[in-house]
């Protein structure tokens, strides 16, 4: 039993050291603060690590725990807009990638031009945002991104390719379409 | 091609990460937090969204079979379990609280809801006649019982009065003489059976007349709340009497009595307060064409009932012949108001002729009712007495002494009471050969 369990704990933290910093990114460029990106990303590797000990497979690692983290923050999302009334519009779940208000202080340390991306890219609309950023960014298949967004991947090539155009007109960028994606 | 800023943003984003302190700290803490299980682990997640709920069901397939179970049981099993509940019962609650309730919705005119709320009275009184049939029916239940009955008779009449409102008297009388009648055969039957099983304690020299004692309760009960209703004083002297007569002749218990007497006062009072409604109405052409109506169908009843009791062979067991005897008794009863109806009538007193034909009918129909009870009773002593033939023995042996023992109890009062009725009517008809003599 017990080796079982360093089994798991060995599994554990292989996928937590290989995804730790991409889930907390994905939180921080959404949520835009630092401390609750990190209470997020905490919360979606318990998660994980509840999972794999009750013994749930899972075969899409990668797909799982960002479906873990796109989930929680749309909690976290609508938890917050729960408690403030200037926000009464609602939330699907196609409308939480909130862009940074002009305002608020960005509470992510980052060089200019990745700080540049982030607003480009929070610009974007609401149902391409998180397709581009998941493909260009975090390097996901349209399959994985699929998975994690609850839509085919048709679908998410579709919106990968029309948030790119819009992401050219409003960044300036000159990305070709067949781009490729270095992912480590 | 490839933009080089783009690159340069993306790779800036990439540096986005945790320090090595706090990934070390988080996956110390991670690995600490003890293994939920499934049922904590809810708990964990946002309960309120439907992928929660679906994926919960999902791990769960005792929920799913327990759900399925819940439906099946809810759409056809409680209901069914509940209507045939008696107090006490874990059903009975789910009966009187959730299903009756929601008929007390669906009874929309004032009608329905007087032979919705009638039906409910009828109801309780089956209940408490069953328990005490039973040896079941303690004081606590009975109390409940009482309570019920009492709202359910106020609703009643407010039900009636609603009618009265609306214009449409006639059927409201209808309706309430209806209700007085099945509650008051119901009433007699009890006594005659309690009647019957003390008298048989006796003879075989059991001193406890336990379940007669409670029967005889039920039927006060059942004659209270029909007397509640009833418009007539004479009939409620006759029951205090009847009662008191009844509960008085048994050798023990005290508070049998008491409580019986207590229920009988209460009846006194409630009708005392409630009578007069139908004399305060004065009678129209209209009433006087329902009079008509109902005397006709009244002796169409009393013909019936007596024609069958003739053809119906002698009375097979002593309850039976008891039961007849009631029955025998009310068809007097009813001829002796339909007398005094017409007396009134041919005086012009209008208001009084309908009272009277109002107890004229309702006594008719408790006979027509009592009757029906008789019959169902030779049916089930015949059952019995395959079964066993000890009873059917002491049926038998019982035959003569029971019957005079009615005779000597309740049916001794009423038979003066009808008596003194028959006396009255004698001297009225008297006096009116006389004042016609004079006119002439």
């Amino acid at each position: 039993m017990s080796q079982n369990k360093n089994g798991i704990q060995q599994i554990f933290e292989t996928l937590y050291q290989e995804y730790s910093d991409a889930i907390f990114r994905f939180c921080i460029v959404r949520v835009s603060d630092r401390e609750i990106a990190l209470d997020l990303t905490q919360e979606t590797f318990t998660r994980l690590w509840q999972s794999l000990c009750r013994g749930q497979e899972m075969t899409h690692a990668r797909s799982f725990i960002f479906t873990i983290a796109h989930r929680l923050i749309i909690d976290w999302y609508r938890k917050r807009k729960a408690v403030s009334l200037e926000s009464m519009s609602a939330v699907d779940d196609e409308d939480v990638y909130e862009p940074p208000q002009e305002n608020a202080k960005m509470n992510i340390e980052m060089e200019s031009e990745g700080r540049f991306l982030v607003q480009s890219i929070s610009k974007l609309s609401s149902s391409y945002r998180q397709s581009v950023y998941l493909r260009y960014v975090e390097g996901l298949s349209p399959g994985e991104i699929g998975e994690i967004l609850n839509i085919s991947a048709n679908a998410v090539s579709v919106r990968i390719n029309r948030g790119l155009d819009e992401l050219r007109r409003i960044s300036g960028y000159a990305i070709g379409d067949d781009e490729s994606v270095s992912h480590t | 091609m490839k933009d080089i800023r783009f690159n340069k943003a993306i790779q800036d984003l990439k540096n986005i990460r945790m320090t090595g302190s706090e990934k070390q700290a988080m996956l110390a803490r991670i690995v600490a937090t003890p293994v939920a299980h499934a049922s904590s682990v809810q708990k964990a997640r946002s309960s309120w969204t439907l992928y929660s709920f679906g994926s919960w069901i999902g791990q769960e397939r005792w929920v799913v079979a327990s759900l399925a179970l819940i439906v099946i049981i809810g759409s056809s099993g409680v209901a069914s379990a509940a209507a045939a509940a008696l107090p006490g019962n874990t059903f009975y609650p789910v009966k009187v609280d959730i299903i009756e309730p929601i008929q007390d919705v669906l009874a929309m005119s004032a009608e329905s809801q007087a032979t919705w709320q009638a039906t409910k009275a009828e109801r309780r009184i089956q209940e408490a006649s069953t328990l005490a049939l039973q040896d079941k029916l303690d004081e606590a239940t009975q109390a409940d019982i009482e309570i019920r009955l009492d709202t359910h008779t106020k609703a009643f009449d407010r039900a009636l009065e609603k009618i009265r409102e609306s214009g449409d008297e006639d059927r409201a009388d209808e309706i309430s003489v209806a209700f007085q009648a099945s509650l008051g055969a119901r009433a007699q039957v009890l006594e005659v059976v309690a009647d019957d099983d003390r008298s048989s304690r006796i003879k075989e020299n059991h001193s406890d007349g336990y379940s007669g004692d409670k029967r005889s309760i039920v039927a006060s009960l059942a004659r209270s709340r029909a007397e509640s209703v009833r418009g007539s004083r004479s009939s409620v002297t006759e029951v205090f009497v009847a009662t008191m007569m009844s509960v008085g002749s048994t050798p023990t218990s005290n508070d049998v009595s008491r409580s019986a007497s207590k229920v009988s006062s209460e009846s006194t009072q409630r009708v005392a307060s409630s009578s007069f409604v139908r004399s305060k109405k004065s009678a129209s052409r209209k009433g006087s064409a329902a009079y008509v109506r109902r005397k006709t169908s009244t002796d169409k009843i009393i013909t019936d009932v007596s024609k069958s009791i003739l053809e119906t062979e002698v009375a097979s067991s002593s309850l039976q012949g008891k039961i007849f005897d009631t029955t025998i008794r009310n068809l007097d009863e009813a001829r002796m108001y339909i007398r005094d109806a017409e007396d009134y009538q041919d005086r012009g007193e209008d208001d009084e002729a309908r009272i009277r034909i109002f107890e004229a009918e309702r006594a008719a129909k408790e006979a027509e009712l009592i009757f029906k009870e008789g019959l169902k009773s030779r049916k089930s002593t015949s059952r019995d007495d395959t079964k066993k033939p000890v009873s059917k023995r002491r049926f038998e042996s019982l035959s003569s002494s029971a019957l005079n023992s009615i005779e000597k109890s309740e049916g001794s009062s009423i038979r003066k009471h009808i008596d003194q009725e028959k006396d009255r009517g004698e001297r009225r008809s008297v006096k009116r050969e006389k004042d016609s003599r004079k006119e002439d």
